[in-house]
């Protein structure tokens, strides 16, 4: 009997185009059914990202309503989907994979992605913005910031503070910086005719001297979720894709990249089930208040300036301190900034490698994620990797409940508590407090940290984070679990790399705990902060269509 | 913290027992009692040849070194918030309290049955700290009072007979009635009498028949300590014995379908059947606990064992010029400031500020309830660990399961024996295991199917708001 084959037959019998909507993994008839994203509706800065090597941030305050509608009319072709910036990133890498690795120079793309304040939308959207639930949302960064520690005044900031808050963000990437800056300037331009009035714009860029890494030198955004979600009809074209293979079990259906936890998408965009207590099964669908913000996104923006002198002296300083004491002999710069931060540089994780560097890892993405803290950590088979048929050969992470190898303030314990447990409960909190992370670095590098410093310590971080929930995810973390020392687990202490202790008496000092070779304990502790807020603003980043119809209609 | 003292102490040292004849040993007889009982219970459970790793700190100290593992959690019943949402969580924290006729939680049946417990009154606050909330005449909160003591404490006090595990009478305590009289009439009321404090009758539970306090002993439901004030905590699942029953239960390593044990807090409180999975508390007790179990560890409860607020995060708590407010207006009343072994508190602002507590904004928000404080406070116990490895403990197969409404899709019901089903309408969680390693495909496709109908029930124009969460 002949058969005609499907879609899917064709499709797999066509591997090599994988500019294509494709399979991205095993086919597991028990995985859980995955909503259909719409792809040509929500922002492409949300999933995949835009991944650009150059940002412009740019804030606008609308004057004059009608001009506003008629800008954005004109806006909304430029506003990347992510239909567009996967698809982009899909053509990217398939030339990349015939050029044998080489970047493709002629490539290149421009995206755009816009948000807006709740001032923003009140002014285009009328009543219907006051259905916005999110408290934070509605009260503004400003209002919020001294709840999460910050210190700063927000009257000084650059953007965002009281009186200066956007209507408007525009986040503008792209690969060609000459082509880029045509593209905002005409967007500029085009909104200063209409009444859109520039307040302010920065630019980000990705460190050249090191790619992917920010400030202080660590790699950035190593662990991200993967939410889950299907592209097209093919049923197993998901948008993380799926590299575990189906003879590991459940891990296959937990997990995209080995440790990158599936988290079901209503955690990052409205009219999607959220998270439930079983990461297998569909949570509640995620609302924000008004019809028209279903395939909508909150965007938290935060300019964070790092002083990098400040962070590797106290780092040089405490470790020549500590490595006079039993139990923490050898101590380095480089080894007590890891700890407190959880991965060394070149993001390798220190539950895997704790004594040392070890750069191949922290370049691996099939093994820089793969631990757990709760139970040691076994090899997992990948799904049809042929390069990669020896699978991870690295040190497995061993079992770490107290924080013994991997310190529980080490900030990607404070932010992501895997397979333990925490002061929510069990692991939902694991899945649904995750953001989804697309900030990129401000200023040059200081290459030596004691050195003179030309910018005068003018940089920094863009943070730019999309989530479902300001108050529940972004706040909560920053609030909650990075500035608390308590939570989520003991024996903990403060986020030293990102925590702001804003209690009151504790004169924002902030100390951890530490182990030792023999179970000695030490609390490395400082008043002097690292990050400042320098500036940020709550938006929601609208679909195509409710910017159409509701925004600009 | 002191070492043993060769006796169990009362919860944060506290001093009331120290001048009765016979109390500091009557307590400590009484902890190391439950103790022995859930010892004794713990190895009915074990696989054969497996010793149980909870051990008492007073008759079996172990040698070596001990790693202490404080396990905090949020004060805030996370079942309300699951349940009702903010600020229908908050409302009803603050304002709601149920006849022990009835159970908050509506997967569980009643905690007692007949007339008598419908006049007896409890708050749903379940994560071993409970609060009152005080107004003025402007419906301003003044004043809010915050308790982690434990009821047995109380009834010791009076001098009962402690409870054993089994809700038999069993533990005898000398007491001082005058001392609870004394105790009330400062901390809630002058008016307080003795009478108040005692059972009129006996409390009976229709269903089983038993005795559950009886007449002349301390009531823990009276109403200075509930209707009209807050002395300790009333939540029947909110006791000592509770405690130290979880912290060695959570000590068996449990698998499903697989070999691979259980760990996922919520899977573990499921599949042992050890509590309630969707508090704060108890999936990162028994979690926390069995994490140490399956290194091998022996463990136990430090002394003094209690339940305890251990702080507050009043950052971003904003007095009306926009000041922080200082950290004195949550001000320690009973329990061990200095080692976060706190019993009692009370946040109010003192009358020299010109200002009430409802004037004060937490993250630019008024404080209209006393949640909005809970939330930000950690309660906590206090493991112990030591000679890691010595224990080699075989798992066993779980012993319950909880089920999941997708009317309710983020509400795991009160776990099940593992030998029952689910209503028709519902799914079991965690059928694949629980452990994101080793752990097989799930059994059946039943939650996938659910998964279906609910997301084709999203799809719809206008679904039901019980599946949606408001963010």
């Amino acid at each position: 009997m002949v058969t005609t084959p499907t879609p899917t037959d064709l499709l797999r019998q066509l591997p090599k185009f994988n500019a294509m909507p494709r399979h991205t993994g095993p086919n597991v008839p028990q995985a859980p059914p995955e909503p259909r994203l719409a792809i040509d509706e929500i922002q492409g800065n949300v999933f995949p990202g835009f991944n650009k090597p150059t940002t412009y941030f740019t804030a606008f305050r609308i004057d004059d309503i009608a001009g506003a509608k008629a800008w954005l009319t004109l806006v909304i072709p430029f506003i990347a989907t992510v239909e567009e910036v996967l698809a982009f990133r899909r053509l990217f890498s398939a030339r990349r994979k015939r050029l044998g690795g080489a970047k493709p120079p002629d490539l290149v793309d421009t995206n755009t992605n816009i948000g807006f304040s709740f001032e923003g939308l009140r002014k285009l959207a009328g009543a219907s913005a006051e259905e916005f639930q999110d408290q934070g949302f509605r009260l503004g960064l400003p209002e919020r910031a001294a709840r999460m520690g910050d210190a700063t005044d927000p009257k000084e900031w650059v953007i965002g503070g009281p009186g200066n808050i956007p209507d408007i963000l525009l986040v503008t990437g792209g690969d060609d910086e000459d082509i880029l800056r045509a593209r905002v300037c005409a967007l500029t331009e085009e909104a200063e005719k209409r009444g859109v009035v520039k307040v302010w714009e920065e630019v980000g860029l990705v460190r050249r001297d090191l790619p992917g890494h920010e400030h202080f030198g660590f790699e950035d955004g190593v662990s991200q979720p993967g939410p889950r979600g299907t592209l097209s009809d093919i049923p197993d074209d998901y948008l993380t894709p799926r590299y575990i293979d189906s003879s590991a079990g459940v891990e296959a259906l937990l997990y995209g990249l080995p440790g990158q936890d599936l988290v079901w998408p209503g955690e990052f965009v409205f009219g999607y089930p959220a998270q439930g207590p079983d990461p297998l099964v569909a949570g509640p669908v995620a609302s924000a208040g008004p019809a028209w913000a279903a395939n909508g996104t909150y965007l938290v923006f935060n300019r964070l300036r790092q002083d990098v002198k400040a962070f590797w002296t106290f780092m040089t300083e405490t470790a020549a301190e500590l490595a006079t004491q039993p139990g923490f002999e050898g101590m380095t710069p480089d080894k007590l900034a890891a700890h407190l931060v959880g991965r060394w540089k070149s993001g390798a994780p220190v539950a895997r490698t704790p004594d040392a560097d070890e750069p191949a890892l922290g370049q691996d993405q099939y093994a820089n994620n793969h631990f757990f803290y709760g139970s040691n950590t076994g090899k997992v088979p990948l799904h049809r990797m042929p390069n990669y048929a020896d699978g991870d050969s690295y040190p497995d992470a061993k079992s770490d409940p107290l924080g013994l190898t991997c310190p529980m303030a080490a900030h990607i314990r404070k932010v992501n508590t895997r397979d333990v447990s925490n002061d929510q409960g069990g692991t939902h909190a694991t899945y649904a407090l995750r953001l989804l992370r697309r900030g990129m670095p401000f200023g040059l590098p200081l290459e030596d940290p004691f050195g003179p410093d030309p910018e005068d310590g003018n940089r920094g971080l863009m943070w730019v984070s999309y989530q479902s929930s300001i108050v529940d995810q972004f706040e909560f973390l920053r609030g909650n679990w990075m500035g608390d020392a308590k939570p989520p687990r003991m024996p903990g202490g403060d986020d030293m790399i990102v925590g702001m202790n804003g209690h009151p008496g504790e004169d924002r000092t902030r100390t951890c705990v530490l182990f030792g070779s023999g179970l000695q304990t030490a609390n490395p502790t400082t008043k002097n902060e690292w990050i400042f807020q320098t500036g940020g603003g709550y938006f929601f980043s609208p679909s195509i269509s409710a910017m159409r119809e509701v925004l600009a209609g | 913290m002191p070492a043993s003292s060769g006796r169990y102490d009362p919860p944060a040292f506290m001093t009331d027992f120290d001048d009765i004849p016979g109390q500091l040993e009557a307590w400590s007889n009484a902890m190391s009692g439950w103790v022995d009982e859930i010892i004794a219970q713990v190895e009915q459970q074990l696989a054969p040849g497996s010793p149980c790793q909870f051990y008492n700190l007073v008759t079996n100290p172990q040698p070596g070194p001990l790693l202490e593992q404080e396990v905090i959690w949020a004060a805030f019943p996370k079942m309300l918030r699951v349940l009702y949402g903010i600020p229908g969580a908050f409302e009803l924290a603050d304002d709601k309290l149920y006849p022990l006729s009835q159970s908050s939680d509506p997967s569980r049946a009643p905690f007692y049955t007949g007339p008598i417990w419908d006049t007896l009154f409890y708050r749903p606050l379940d994560e071993y700290c409970e609060w009152r909330v005080e107004k003025n005449d402007a419906g301003k909160i003044v004043r809010v009072t915050f308790t982690s003591e434990p009821p047995e404490y109380w009834q010791a006090l009076h001098g009962d007979t402690l409870a054993d595990m089994n809700g038999d009478p069993k533990y005898k305590t000398v007491g001082d009635p005058k001392k609870v009289l004394d105790l009330y009439r400062e901390l809630i009321s002058p008016d307080v009498t003795l009478d108040d404090l005692r059972c009129p009758i006996d409390f009976v539970d229709q269903t089983t028949g038993q005795t559950i306090y009886f007449k002349g002993c301390y009531n823990p439901y009276n109403k200075w300590n509930s209707t009209h004030g807050i002395m300790h905590l009333g939540q029947p699942n909110n006791s000592i014995s509770a405690e130290v029953g979880l912290g060695a239960l959570a000590t068996v390593i449990f698998h499903n379908a697989t070999t691979a044990p259980v760990v996922i807090g919520e899977a573990l409180v499921c599949a042992g059947r050890l509590g309630g999975p969707n508090r704060t508390s108890d999936p990162t007790i028994s979690a926390t606990v069995n994490d140490l179990a399956r290194l091998g560890a022996a463990i136990t409860l430090r002394n003094p064992v209690g339940l305890y607020m251990d702080s507050i995060n009043l950052t971003g708590f904003e007095d009306p010029s926009g000041q922080q407010i200082p950290s004195e207006f949550f001000k320690v009343v009973r329990g061990d400031e200095k080692n976060r072994l706190i019993e009692r508190a009370v946040f109010e602002v003192p009358k020299s500020e010109g200002y009430v507590a409802g004037d004060i904004k937490v993250a630019g928000v008024p404080i209209r309830y006393g949640g909005q404080i809970a939330e930000n406070i950690k309660i906590k116990l206090v493991g112990v660990g030591s000679s890691i490895g010595k224990f080699r403990n075989s798992s066993i197969p779980a012993i319950g399961q909880c089920c999941v409404s997708p009317a309710q899709p983020l509400f795991l019901r009160r776990p099940i024996d593992i030998a029952t089903s689910c209503d028709a309408t519902m799914y079991s969680a965690f059928a694949w295991g629980g452990n994101p390693q080793g752990s097989s495909l799930p059994p059946s496709r039943d939650q996938l199917k659910m998964a279906n109908a609910r997301l084709a029930a999203a799809a719809r124009p206008r679904p039901s708001l019980a599946r949606h969460r408001m963010r």
